[in-house]
């Protein structure tokens, strides 16, 4: 379970203060949307859930731990163990393999990196990515990638997923088997938050943040 | 949930990921190598070679006599016994100890009382080895001839007879004798018999091992020597040389330092550059990184052992291109022990290095850099 409670953020003094004492429990099992236009905070909602932001007041708890009291290092083995990030452009490293990609999501969680590896290959082949794992990313099409992204996320089967516009750059095609992997894995008993502006995702999401 | 030691990245998957992260940047892992690869090699190229020619020029100094004790009886009045030379001998730190006896002519048997004299001294203690003998060893009431001696005495080999006022010898041998005894090429040296038990030595070499062992040497000799008047012994040290040699290992040894500091120096400051360069530009690689789950620890070992890992390949290249120009300019092998050090300073230097920019690159703002605008 994610919950923020009373939380405000904002980046730097001077700057607007975002969230206004927001407080909201994520549940797992569902698909949780976070909407608004564009400078509302919905990214940076989900970089606080992720633990990569410290809330300036109010606090983001995680399966009941409050994140304020850990330090930076328990805070990312928190988010290597437990938390998917799914991005918007991907974020995938253009100098490795796609394989290397997807294994690497698996690494920090203390997967061996042949366990991660094979894991990895059977979402590549699960998500439709029909392509030699040795390809590099900037030789495949955005939708493609963006899968590499989300099997990326999946490698260690986290428990909370965290897709910011996940298909904000894709073909139907894509963004159906992204949307699909998500709900598959709220199915399973993940929390997914997608951030988004897309009315769709919105409407057929179990849970809506509006900011 | 927890945060359990066993979700955090091991330390075999640091040193993989970091071989992986090496291969994929092949520019900064090529510039890296190249820095490290030429800061060995020329280093063992120039001050390889500087420590080389320190070693043969304290080497030559020491042939020169900067280990030599001389003992000596100089007006005869002291009474050095001849057992005092196994005495010396046996001191610890002792080289060799070589004692001979008073000078007595000798005129070659062939030739007769018209012949040309020259000294024969009997000898007490192993024949070292700065005295090269030809033919065989002398037994008692035998002798061999210095190579200046031989030809006083005229002979053409240095086999025959010799006389004594007092005795016949015969000369079964020759010997030419170098630093620092070379003084005794001029004389022959006999092998004494029983009626030489009781005789006296003139003077005794002893050969420290090392040139800081000689005063500590010098003092002890006095104390074994059994000298019936120990006023009467002269006892010479060469302190001028010691001194020569101090100054000039000191002075070699600083020029070497100081050219191997500059070195390094400059092979610390091109490699941190060549690191920060390479970590400014994959901003958005350690980003990913830290929101996937990397600690600050594990970007930090990241980058360090990436570099620990070229710096080694380049130790190994330069290393080897290094060897084979000191072998070229030389002919003679790195000594091993400064090959080491140099390996393992480089590295050190290498480490020092890389960890102000893989601190930056843990510090760095994950959000910053993933945020798509």
């Amino acid at each position: 379970m994610l919950a923020v409670a009373d939380l405000r953020f904002r980046y730097h003094r001077g700057t607007d203060e975002l969230f206004d004492g927001l407080s909201h429990g994520f549940a797992p099992g569902g698909v949780s949307v976070l909407s608004g236009p564009s400078g509302s905070g919905k990214s940076t909602l989900l970089y606080l859930l992720g633990l990569l932001l410290t809330p300036t007041r109010g606090g983001v708890s995680v399966d009941g731990v409050d994140a304020a009291g850990l330090g930076d290092a328990q805070r990312s083995v928190l988010r290597a163990r437990h938390i998917g990030f799914v991005f918007q452009d991907a974020a995938l490293d253009q100098t490795r393999p796609i394989l290397d990609n997807v294994a690497e999501g698996g690494l920090y969680a203390g997967m061996a990196r042949k366990d991660a590896e094979h894991r990895a290959r059977a979402l590549l082949e699960e998500f439709g990515v029909d392509l030699p794992p040795e390809r590099r990313p900037g030789e495949i099409s955005g939708g493609q990638a963006q899968r590499v992204g989300l099997c990326r996320a999946l490698v260690k089967r986290p428990r909370m997923i965290l897709a910011d516009e996940p298909t904000g750059n894709l073909d139907a095609e894509s963004a159906s088997v992204v949307l699909g992997a998500l709900r598959d894995a709220a199915n399973d008993g993940a929390t997914v938050v997608i951030s988004t502006h897309d009315q769709q995702i919105v409407a057929g999401a179990n849970d809506v943040v509006s900011l | 949930m927890s945060s359990r030691s066993d979700t955090r990245m091991g330390t075999l998957s640091v040193v993989s990921e970091a071989w992986r992260v090496a291969v994929s940047a092949p520019v900064a892992s090529g510039m890296l190598l190249i820095v490290v690869a030429a800061v060995v090699g020329s280093i063992l190229a120039t001050t390889g070679q500087t420590v080389r020619a320190e070693q043969d020029v304290l080497a030559r100094i020491d042939e020169a006599g900067t280990r030599l004790i001389v003992v000596s009886d100089v007006d005869g009045s002291g009474h050095i016994p001849n057992d005092a030379v196994d005495r010396i001998a046996a001191l610890s730190r002792v080289d060799w100890a070589f004692g001979v006896g008073y000078a007595v002519d000798a005129r070659n048997s062939a030739i007769g009382n018209g012949a040309t004299p020259a000294a024969v001294r009997t000898m007490w203690g192993g024949l070292p080895d700065v005295i090269d003998t030809n033919g065989r060893t002398p037994q008692p009431g035998e002798a061999i001839a210095g190579i200046v001696a031989a030809d006083t005495l005229g002979l053409a080999v240095p086999v025959g007879g010799i006389d004594t006022r007092d005795i016949q010898l015969a000369v079964v041998g020759g010997f030419t004798a170098s630093d620092p005894l070379q003084g005794l090429n001029t004389s022959l040296l006999a092998e004494p018999g029983p009626e030489a038990a009781d005789a006296l030595v003139r003077s005794v070499y002893v050969l420290a091992e090392t040139p800081d062992d000689v005063a500590l040497i010098a003092d002890a000799v006095p104390t074994v020597l059994g000298a019936e008047d120990p006023f009467a012994i002269a006892l010479e040290t060469s302190e001028t040389l010691a001194d020569v040699r101090a100054a000039v290992a000191g002075e070699l040894g600083r020029f070497s330092r100081s050219l191997i500091a500059a070195v390094l120096a400059a092979g610390l400051i091109l490699t941190t550059l060549i690191v920060y360069a390479s970590v400014t530009a994959r901003r958005q690689d350690f980003g990913r990184r830290r929101a996937l789950g990397a600690t600050r620890g594990v970007i930090v070992g990241l980058v360090v052992t990436q570099t620990t890992l070229l710096t080694t390949i380049g130790i190994a290249i330069g290393t080897a291109v290094g060897t084979a120009l000191t072998i070229r300019w030389t002919t003679q092998l790195p000594d091993t022990e400064f090959l080491t050090a140099i390996a393992s300073l480089t590295l050190l230097a290498s480490i020092i290095a890389a960890t102000p920019p893989a601190v930056l690159a843990a510090w760095r703002d994950p959000v910053h850099v993933l945020r798509v605008p």
